[in-house]
């Protein structure tokens, strides 16, 4: 979206027999990865899997414990930061905010990369902040401090902010979080549609597997820090998968509006793990 | 147990010992127990200089430890303790007064305005801060209290029509064992019968509040009362030692931290009486450093205290006595 | 039906938060001007404000106008408004960076340390002539050292490898504060019969306090400002926490050491002039924020405007009512207040603290 040309031939992040985690305690013990661009992806999985710990070692939130990470083939460990922060942003699961700070002065900060710290806002930098507040449908609360809205106008004033970033990558945490079943399709319909515009490259961690299944178009399962599964949606999502991964019995149809697969869960297998 | 009663049999020894003249440990017994062939002049350097301000300290302290113990188990704050949540600079601001401007009180009202103004500091803090917030919060609170009524302290006592110079800055600010005599045994002697009923009776209850307040009510304990009960007793532990010593800092805080890290256990019915004992081994061995270390000045002991305390607990945050708190 | 639901979801358009701040700004500035020039005109002698405008444009009607006017109480008022927006700017940034509203220099031992230096300084001079004389510029210079060194050592304390954190900072900054200001009281014990000045470092004053002083005050404050400028947008994007940070593209720890460097430079320049004021920078930014909000650019101008006048105004008031208004005509007696400015500050802000709390939960 903004002026950086892609570099063509690289995957828009390669992950490269990453050890990710925390000290003393490895998440994902050998992660080999790549995203390509343009791509939507869904990573899904139980609860404590990994996936929040992935996402922020793909935004280099957390360093890998060893491996690399390239952003467009570059170690991006290695990057400038805030030249990162102009191609690759990221909406974490959890959120700081100030109190009294109101929306629109959060979503301004989403221009910090590319203002730098020492210049003012220009009239792009409104516009952009402008258009995320416009798409994510929150200018009748511009004004208002972020620490009184409720949970799902919060999350999409911290998604405006990533918008407001306008970078060619975003990774959401559970972008839909909070939000009722209109915004969160309105959400997710705004994903799909800067991916599909301005050629957006989207990870994003879902938990609704409908939901995954009919906005990616590849699901990436992950159990204890693994890989388990990786593929389009109609492979990934099936009865099989739903047992190991999730111990769920569970019927898998076709949605006859969109195509996407689509689960019914019945009941939990009494688990011996 | 051991360890810790020979080393408070030393060091009440020493403080009656040590100083000018120092005297033989022979001395101090004959002295003591008035066996003949001992100095009239001896014998009164220990009887009634040093012996008062032994019992003082080792009071002091022993009630000290043993408040702080009751206190950071009450509000489940490993960081509570009287000197910084505001209680012991609240009950100091009330003695302080009284003493700057002479007003006419008798001197058993010193004790019973510092509980008073402990109480009322307390309840304050307490209304301000929920316990469920995290444990920052009611520190950072407390700091502000505290700086606030010290600098009230000391606009009292510079307004006061006779300035007492050094020493009642000392007395009222960090705490200091220089005044204290026999009278001042006497007046706080009656309030010490609180601490072995602290001792014996708190550490149930205390270690029922640790499990969480919705534990606590389904094993039958109401909470809210048992816990006011708790901490007015910690804060009545406290305002005795004020009224005749100030807000001598950093032993309630420090000693219970000191004994769950050496016994390993935090079972409030043993934490309390070792805080207690220990409390009272840190004050006389800081108040005989604090007498000699100088030596013609003589350093409050609070100095000391807060001096060789604080960097304990820094150390002793190192070593993550926060780890298990929820985060901010 | 939809005419009452969308006059119901839409309510009283609020007034833009730009045009709240300029307002806030300007009633702020025309307030702060106004009590400066009722600091001049009240003292032992009583001017009329056309006296101080005359004494001020060097026409005064008598010598003696001068003199009070230029000489002790102008500097005075300069220098508590200048403080006073120091103090509570450094209060903005620490509020901002440790992520917790009731962070303040004084809180987290900046304050203490400044102080620390001061009487140390103190003391060491004692028995030199004239050191006691305020004029001695060896104390600012040891206070903003010391406010300096007590800022590096709550950081270096609060380092681990995986860097700081707020958390960690604040409550390392509670502790070495207490510790600091028992050093401090140590040295009270070797100042002998001079307990009185140090006295008026401890809870701070602005009492003898001339242009000399002003003239070490100035050079810290133009030093702070592109500090400032240059930490305001930093301190903007930490507040919303590291993560946030790191994904706009900043360095989070050397972000955070840049802030503290700017909101330690501020407060152990003010605490090295006058003494250690409580409350000051914890207030201003508070008060700065329930006009303007969050954001830095905002608050740290406003909170700077709202501090110089609570000092002046604290200052104003520990002056008048240390006069004992006796009709006596020497200038002597503006140069002392007995009452110290600091327990002023703490007088008012205390109710107001509690207040704060109160209305927080
Ligand atoms: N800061 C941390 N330090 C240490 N361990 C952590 C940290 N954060 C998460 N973990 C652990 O790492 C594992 C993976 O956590 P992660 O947050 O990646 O899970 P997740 O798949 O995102 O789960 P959820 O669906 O609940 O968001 C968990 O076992 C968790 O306890
Ligand atoms: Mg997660």
């Amino acid at each position: 979206m903004t002026g950086t040309e892609p570099t063509v031939g690289h995957p828009s992040i390669w992950v490269d027999r990453v050890a990710a985690g925390y000290r003393g305690h490895e998440v994902s013990r050998r992660l080999s990865l790549s995203i390509e661009r343009g791509s939507r992806t869904a990573l899904v999985g139980p609860n404590g899997s990994g996936k929040s710990t992935i996402l922020k070692t793909l935004a280099r939130l957390i360093k890998p414990l060893s491996g690399s990470v390239y952003l467009n083939g570059k170690d991006i460990g290695r990057l400038p930061t805030r030249e990162v922060a102009r191609r690759m942003a990221i909406l974490p699961q959890v959120h700081e905010v100030p109190p009294e700070l109101t929306v629109l002065e959060l979503v301004s900060q989403g221009r910090f990369p590319h203002v730098g710290a020492l210049r003012m806002l220009r009239h792009t930098d409104d516009e952009a902040v402008q258009e995320a507040i416009r798409l994510t449908r929150l200018e009748h609360l511009m004004d208002r401090p972020v620490d009184t809205l409720s949970g799902g106008e919060h999350q999409r004033a911290w998604m405006a902010l990533a918008l407001a970033q306008q970078t060619d990558l975003l990774l959401l945490d559970e972008p839909t979080t909070f939000l009722d079943v209109g915004h969160q399709l309105d959400l997710l319909g705004l994903v799909s549609r800067l991916n599909r515009d301005h050629r957006v490259t989207v990870v994003m961690v879902l938990h609704d597997l409908n939901h995954a299944a009919r906005f990616a178009d590849r699901m990436i399962a992950v159990l204890e820090g693994d890989v388990v599964a990786d593929g389009p949606p109609t492979e990934v999502l099936t009865p099989g998968l739903l047992r190991e991964c999730f111990g769920v019995e569970a019927s898998v149809m076709e949605d006859p509006q969109t195509g996407a697969p689509m689960c019914i869960p019945h009941t939990t297998i009494p688990s011996d793990r | 147990m051991i360890v810790l009663s020979c080393l408070s049999v030393g060091v009440v020894l020493c403080s009656l010992a040590w100083g000018t003249p120092t005297l033989s440990v022979g001395k101090v017994v004959g002295a003591l127990f008035g066996s003949a062939g001992v100095e009239d002049s001896h014998r009164f350097i220990v009887r009634d200089l040093r012996l008062p301000r032994v019992i003082g300290g080792a009071l002091a302290g022993g009630m000290l430890g043993a408040s702080g113990a009751v206190m950071q188990d009450t509000l489940r704050n490993p960081l509570a303790g009287p000197e910084l949540i505001g209680v012991s600079a609240g009950a100091s601001l009330a003695v302080a007064t009284i003493v700057a401007f002479r007003l006419p009180f008798p001197g058993v009202a010193l004790p019973i305005a510092a509980l008073a103004a402990g109480l009322i500091t307390g309840t304050l803090i307490l209304s301000l801060v929920s316990l469920k917030t995290n444990p920052m919060h009611m520190l950072l609170v407390g700091a502000a209290l505290t700086a606030l009524i010290n600098a009230l302290v000391i606009a009292a006592i510079t307004l006061a029509p006779n300035f007492g110079g050094v020493s009642i800055i000392y007395r009222f600010l960090v705490g200091s064992l220089s005044d204290v005599q026999w009278d001042e045994i006497r007046l706080a002697a009656p309030w010490a019968i609180g601490l072995p009923l602290v001792i014996l009776l708190a550490g149930r209850p205390l270690n029922i509040l640790k499990l969480g307040d919705e534990v606590a009510e389904g094993l039958g304990v109401g909470v809210r009362r048992t816990r006011a009960v708790l901490f007015a007793a910690s804060v009545l532990l406290v305002a005795p030692v004020v009224a005749i010593a100030g807000p001598i800092g950093f032993i309630a805080l420090v000693s219970p931290h000191i004994v769950r890290r050496l016994l390993r256990t935090s079972d409030a019915r043993v934490v309390l009486p070792v805080a207690a004992v220990t409390g009272a081994v840190l004050v006389l061995a800081a108040d005989t450093a604090a007498r000699l270390a100088l030596h013609p000045h003589e350093v409050a002991v609070g100095l000391w205290t807060a001096l060789l305390g604080a960097p304990t607990l820094l150390v002793l945050m190192q070593r993550g006595i926060l780890r298990r708190r929820p985060s901010a | 039906m939809t005419a009452v639901a969308a006059g119901l979801v839409r309510r009283k358009p609020a007034a833009s938060p730009n045009l709240r701040y300029r307002w806030s700004v300007a009633v702020l500035a025309v307030l702060l001007v106004a009590l400066m020039l009722l600091y001049v005109m009240v003292g032992p002698v009583l001017f009329a404000p056309d006296l101080v405008i005359k004494a001020l444009a060097g026409q005064p009607e008598e010598p003696l106008h001068r003199i009070a006017v230029r000489e002790v109480r102008l500097p005075r008022a300069l220098m508590a408004a200048l403080a006073g927006a120091m103090l509570s700017s450094s209060g903005a940034f620490l509020q901002s960076v440790l992520r917790n509203p009731l962070a303040a220099p004084a809180t987290v031992g900046i304050t203490q340390g400044a102080v620390l230096g001061a009487v140390l300084a103190l003391v060491l001079t004692f028995g030199s002539e004239g050191a006691l004389n305020d004029l001695n510029t060896l104390v600012p210079l040891a206070a903003m050292a010391g406010g300096l060194a007590a800022g590096g050592l709550v950081y270096g304390l609060s380092y681990r490898r995986a860097g700081s954190d707020p958390l960690r900072l604040i409550l390392t900054g509670v502790v070495v504060a207490a510790a600091l200001s028992a050093a401090t009281s140590f040295l009270v014990l070797l100042s002998g019969s001079h307990t009185d000045s140090i006295i008026r470092w401890l809870v701070g004053s602005l009492s003898t306090r001339t242009w000399d002083h002003l003239r070490f005050l100035v050079p810290v404050a133009v030093l702070a400002v592109p500090l400032a400028v240059a930490t305001i947008p930093v301190g903007n994007v930490l507040q919303l926490g590291d993560a946030t940070a790191v994904n706009l593209g900043l360095r989070a720890e050397l972000a955070r050491a840049g802030v503290l460097t700017t909101a330690v430079v501020l407060a152990a320049g003010a605490v090295s002039v006058v003494g250690g004021i409580a409350f000051l920078g914890m207030m201003g930014p508070h008060l700065a924020r329930t006009l303007v909000g969050s954001d830095l650019r905002r608050l740290v101008v406003c909170s700077a405007l709202v501090g110089a006048i609570i000092l002046v105004a604290a200052d104003l008031m520990a002056r008048t009512f240390s006069l004992d208004w006796i009709p006596l005509l020497s200038i002597e007696t503006e140069s002392g207040s007995r009452i110290p400015v600091g327990a002023f500050t703490a007088l008012v802000g205390a109710p107001f603290f509690v207040y704060l709390l109160r209305a927080r939960t």
